[in-house]
């Protein structure tokens, strides 16, 4: 652990900064009051809560996307569902405070006139529960899909398509009325969470703490898979995955444990941004929300795991500064940065940065490849004497 | 660092369905390969035409035919990425090729080298030996990493052995061509096949390199089973002992090179309309 | 019991003679008008009076008869005189004169349903007694009253019936029709048997239900299995013509959907490239229409005629335009084709909301495309839908003829094929794949023309179809227009059979979930692309 931590210098430091704004923000809002230059008040901290969940996102699809070649264009649909579980568990914790003041059914079900509760929203009051759920409903997801996706081995620019017709069949199916989940409102008017009031500054302080936590774990445990073997195989399988097939390695499996485990990263950061924004609705599965989080990730730079934490945060901070600012120009600005990315930049910012180390190594790299020509042929014949040895044992 | 998402459920899962059961081929007959009557068309037109193809243990066979001659598609069916339309394929008594998908087959102990050298560019020459380093191929075994000393003392080996020590820290994008051919061949080894499948080896190759390759075959001869397809006839006739002739998806005559040469048959199709 | 059902059917009837000789007593005219612009008034009190109206020969009595029945007709607080609603305007029922106080005093005339329906067979009747109308309008006016004219009306059609006879036969022969309707409900079992008759042969969808409940509840056999054969007859004419209507639909939406994705098989196809603002395209040429019919705002049909070259035009150029400046550095990297074309489709949504404002453009559909040709009773070929399916067709087979036979088809197969052996023999591959992504481009171009006569025109016109398209071309199998064109008419048709099934959004959901499962056995569509250089 301590040795990967070593060799991350550069993840290690964004996290590190993040963790310095999210300590002082903490220490703002508790040692301040409003009025002071250093008091931080609750919108920003959702703001910044928010960005956090935005940024474990971008870090999942960077898995998928950057080191498996999946660019899924239905990523954000984990994150939705992610989400609803959590939407489901706040709105069970509303009880008899709702407009209609029904203990078990949320309001949204009595002005459907149902009497009872779906089987499917049995148990998501417990909150151990519906914390399994938010991995596992995302994960069993990804998971089915993924399966049949790898195995009829649909790749690159068809996989991008059905993935986005997946998040689009589940927007059109959560708009429905019928499906339980609140139709086109979603799911909202929460009010606590494990008993704790969720607009009080403390709950969202602690949310805030959360999602910076969650979101140094999931870099983490996508770091750990990156540079074990796995991330090497998953690597090869982006690179050229019919000569991965050819080296003994089942690549159905690995793209689908990978795959899997992102969806579940991506389901954690959706339960975190609901009880912080407060709403969650069949919006977050439009196509376009995936599309944005993909350009996140190649604004950051790709195959890097943290470039997709500063892509999210840097175009989320943009939006929200453009859309107060000149609420006309963001959709200007947003896709002018797609193409100018996109053509100038394809590795994104990090992609940049890196460039300038790069060029010094090239230059290195010239003189040692003529020199080793010669020794390839002279170790040859000794060599292959020994190896036959060898292998006759 | 543990992955906390991975519950026990899923690593059995994964256990069970990712790693399987090792298949070693049953070879006491003296034979390692069996290809009777495969025929494989596309698009009605028959790359492959009831083809037989037998090989024995430890032989080396060279594998020589014009263009289009169902080479490559023989190749294919072999190892797994083609399907044929009729016949069967046998790796020993007991594996049937046909039943098994291109991993379990690589498994299974058929290692191919292709005619286009894909070593995978952004990784150092190291580890694209590591990756294709035989032994448990599972995403949980992967994942849990580490090496053997005895997989690292192979790959040394192996690294010597194609002579691409100097480079090891190197990435595959910065290697020649030759290079490239050589990394693929040890890549090649290092997944300890019984059975290698090498498609155009010396393409690319300076004459002293394509000397020292043939060698390497040689000496693997013996211990490993090698079919090779080449077009040069000069490096085919330096490796060579027996050589199958393909025409038209149809072996066309099985011999020594100098028997080949000398069928009417081999001479009319190939041999009489390019001398080399 | 029996004493009961006497005394309910005497009740019955009594009450049928009141509602009928009810203009005998009582009001006036001028009464009726009094209680109909009365808010007091019961319901029952403003039927008793529209009947009044209705035998009165006041002039204005048709337009507010009219009025009524569309819920056009209002009243004054102030002076309790009624007024129409019509072009915006309240026009005094009796004077024809605008109203010129403030809107809030005028309120609409609360009616039910049974006196909608009541007016509604007022109307129809007033027409047909109205013997300076057309013979077609009369006729038209039977035709609407088969089986909703109650037995005592019939007499009132009889009378109608027997002066028409010699000088309109055809009128008097549906006339015969709507007094046998209403003869099914006679008592006399004669009677309702010899009104089966006259109706047998009369395909109408709207005495279905009456068949089928003589040919369960009525007390004479024979009637009861006459009434059965009918009833099979009329059901199952009904369903192959419900079938053939389904068809019908899903032809056209199907050709919507081919239309709206046969420039991006040209575009993803042969070119490789994922275009996302191919949706936009489609805006643009959407836009196009509504930029000429404000240009030419007496002759909205020669605009939209003329918007057919003008949108290829536009969106073609704006195509080569986009093709010019992005896409040509991104060849051979579809991934990112993608992310910069969505690039481009942000900023021309953002545009249009900038240029023309967010909100939807109200596009005029020209009279040739409304209307229907009725086949009969059960089905009828509506012109939209029609012309689509025609406009889809030519820009298909126009499209083929380009690829087949043109010096440019020619190429683009040879690029798609093989770049670098094109290249070789001469091929300009540089402007090939302007020229193509133009072509692709501005047939997205055409598709807007049609989709401004289906849909709103507004900046999100292409995000709408680009899921959709993509679908159908995936599903077809990329680069193939046969494909697409299959592809489309299946999708389109498995759509509206799914429609009434499952509803219009689960219909949807399964059709995607389909498409997803087909593209994951198949994932080189239904007609994959040959050929050695397609395999990974």
């Amino acid at each position: 652990m301590l040795e990967l931590l070593k060799r991350d210098k550069k993840g290690c430091s964004v996290l590190g900064v993040i963790w310095f704004f999210v300590l002082l923000m903490i220490l703002g809002n508790t040692f301040f009051e409003d009025g002071n230059l250093f008091y931080v008040g609750a919108n920003s901290i959702t703001l910044v809560g928010k960005y956090l969940c935005y940024a474990l996102l971008a870090v999942s699809l960077d898995l998928i996307w950057g080191y498996l070649g999946i660019l899924s264009l239905g990523h954000a649909a984990f994150f939705g569902l992610g989400g609803y579980v959590m939407g489901m568990y706040l709105m069970r914790q509303i009880g008899t405070r709702g407009v209609y003041g029904d203990p078990l059914l949320p309001d949204f079900m009595i002005f459907l006139n149902w009497d009872s509760l779906p089987w499917y929203w049995l148990g998501v009051n417990h909150f151990w529960f519906a914390a399994l759920l938010i991995v596992l409903v995302p994960g069993i997801l990804a998971f089915i899909f993924g399966y049949f996706a790898f195995k009829s081995r649909v790749s690159g620019v068809y996989l991008s398509i059905i993935t986005q017709a997946l998040t689009f069949a589940l927007a059109l199916a959560f708009y429905r009325n019928e499906m339980g989940f609140g139709g086109n409102n979603g799911l909202t008017d929460f009010k606590d969470i494990l008993g704790f009031s969720l607009s009080s500054d403390s709950t969202r302080l602690t949310l805030l703490f959360l999602s910076a936590l969650f979101l140094t774990i999931g870099y983490f445990i996508c770091r750990k898979i990156v540079s074990s073997r796995l991330g090497k195989v998953a690597t090869a399988i982006r690179d050229a995955e019919m000569r991965t097939r050819f080296m003994g390695y089942h690549v159905v499996w690995f793209k689908l444990a990978i795959f899997t485990v992102a969806a579940m990263l991506a389901g954690i950061a959706g339960a975190l941004y609901v009880p912080q924004v407060g709403i969650i609705n069949p919006s977050e599965f439009n196509p376009i929300c995936s599309i944005e989080l993909v350009i996140w990730v190649a604004v950051g730079g790709r195959a890097s795991l943290y470039g997709a934490i500063v892509g999210a945060i840097l175009i989320n901070y943009a939006k929200t500064l453009f859309t107060g600012l000149f609420p006309e120009g963001w959709l200007y600005a947003l896709g002018l940065i797609f193409i100018l990315v996109t053509i100038f930049f394809p590795k994104g910012i990090i992609g940049v940065l890196e460039a300038i180390d790069l060029k010094k190594f090239q230059k290195s790299q010239e003189t040692l490849t003529a020199s080793v020509e010669n020794q390839v042929v002279e170790n040859t014949t000794a060599l292959a004497s020994s190896m036959l040895e060898k292998s006759k044992e | 660092m543990e992955k906390p998402h991975f519950s026990g459920f899923a690593k059995k899962f994964l256990k069970k369905h990712v790693s399987h059961h090792e298949l070693a081929p049953d070879d006491s007959h003296g034979m390692l390969l069996y290809v009777e009557g495969v025929t494989k068309s596309f698009d009605g037109f028959k790359a492959i035409n009831d083809l037989n193809l037998y090989i024995q243990e430890g032989e080396l066979r060279c594998i020589i035919g014009p263009n289009g001659a169902g080479k490559s598609t023989m190749m294919d069916i072999i190892t797994g990425k083609t399907k044929p339309d009729a016949g069967s394929a046998w790796f020993g008594q007991n594996i049937n090729l046909l039943e098994l998908d291109e991993p379990s087959i690589a498994q299974a102990g058929i290692g191919r080298k292709f005619q286009k050298p894909t070593v995978f560019e952004n990784m150092t020459v190291d580890e694209n030996l590591e990756l294709a380093m035989s032994g448990p191929k599972t995403v949980w075994t992967t994942f849990k990493g580490g090496f053997t000393s005895e997989q690292i003392d192979m790959r040394d080996h192996v690294l010597e052995l194609i002579g691409l020590k100097a480079l090891r820290n190197k990435n595959g994008q910065v290697l020649s061509h030759g290079q490239k051919q050589w990394l693929e061949l040890g890549m090649l080894l290092m997944q300890k096949p019984r059975l290698l499948l090498v498609d155009e080896p010396v393409t690319g190759m300076t004459r002293q390199e394509m000397d020292k390759t043939a060698e390497l075959l040689l000496s693997l001869e013996g211990s490993h089973t090698i079919i090779v397809v080449e077009h040069d006839m000069d490096f085919v006739r330096s490796i060579a002992r027996k050589v199958t002739v393909l025409h038209q998806g149809h072996v066309l005559a099985e011999g020594s090179m100098d028997q080949v040469q000398s069928n009417p048959e081999v001479v009319e199709v190939y041999l009489g309309t390019s001398q080399c | 019991m029996i004493l009961i059902k006497v005394i309910y059917k005497a009740l019955f009837t009594l009450s049928l003679f009141l509602m009928l000789s009810s203009s005998a007593f009582a009001l006036t005219s001028d009464e009726a008008y009094a209680v109909i612009s009365n808010k007091q008034s019961s319901f029952d009190a403003k039927l008793e009076a529209f009947y009044t109206l209705s035998d009165s020969s006041e002039k204005y009595v048709p337009v507010l008869i009219d009025a009524a029945k569309n819920s056009n007709l209002y009243y004054s607080r102030k002076d309790s005189e009624l007024y129409v609603l019509a072009n915006g305007n309240y026009f005094n029922v009796k004077t024809s004169k605008v109203f010129s106080g403030k809107k809030r005093d005028l309120k609409r005339v609360a009616i039910n349903n049974q006196i909608r329906e009541s007016l509604a067979l007022l109307s129809e009747m007033k027409t047909l007694e109205d013997k300076t109308l057309s013979e077609d309008a009369r006729i038209e006016s039977a035709h609407n009253l088969i089986g909703k004219v109650s037995i005592s009306d019939a007499s009132r059609l009889q009378f109608i019936r027997d002066t028409s006879i010699s000088d309109f036969p055809e009128l008097a022969e549906n006339l015969d029709y709507v007094i046998a309707s209403a003869d099914l409900n006679s008592q006399e079992p004669k009677i309702r048997n010899g009104a089966m008759r006259i109706l047998a042969n009369l395909n109408s969808p709207i005495l279905i239900q009456k068949f089928e409940d003589i040919a369960k509840n009525d007390s004479d056999i024979s009637n009861r299995v006459y009434a059965e054969k009918i009833y099979k007859n009329l059901s199952s004419t009904q369903s192959f013509y419900s079938g053939v209507e389904t068809l019908y639909f899903g032809i056209s939406l199907g050709s919507v959907l081919v239309l709206a994705a046969i420039g991006l098989t040209i575009t993803f196809g042969v070119m490789g490239v994922i275009n996302m603002a191919h949706g936009e395209l489609m805006m643009i040429g959407a836009y196009t229409v509504y930029v000429m019919q404000q240009a030419l705002p007496n002759n909205p049909g020669l605009a939209l005629l003329l918007s057919i070259p003008m949108a290829f035009l536009v969106s073609g150029l704006t195509g080569i335009i986009i093709e010019r400046t992005v896409i040509r550095y991104l060849y051979g990297r579809p991934l990112e084709t993608l992310l910069a074309t969505f690039g481009i489709s942000l900023l021309l949504q953002q545009g249009v909301r900038t240029i023309f404002t967010a909100l939807n453009k109200n596009v005029v559909i020209p009279d040739f495309l409304s209307g229907a040709i009725k086949i009969n009773d059960f089905f009828s070929i509506t012109y939209s839908r029609f012309y689509i399916i025609i406009f889809c067709l030519a820009v298909f087979f126009a499209l083929r003829h380009i690829l087949k036979h043109s010096r440019l088809g020619l190429e683009v197969r040879a690029v798609s094929q093989n770049r670098a052996m094109a290249r070789n023999m001469g091929v300009r591959s540089e402007r090939v794949n302007a020229l193509t992504f133009g072509l692709g481009s501005g047939i997205a171009g055409l598709a807007g023309v049609a989709l401004s006569q289906l849909t709103n025109v507004g900046p999100n016109l292409g995000q709408n179809y680009i899921v959709d398209s993509f679908l159908v071309v995936v599903f077809g199998g990329s680069g193939n227009i046969w494909g697409t064109m299959v592809a489309g008419m299946t999708l389109g048709i498995a759509n509206k059979v799914l429609e009434p099934v499952a509803g219009a959004m689960l219909g949807k959901i399964l059709i995607l979930i389909g498409v997803i499962i087909f593209i994951q056995r198949r994932p080189r569509g239904l007609f994959p692309q040959r050929g050695r250089n397609v395999e990974d």
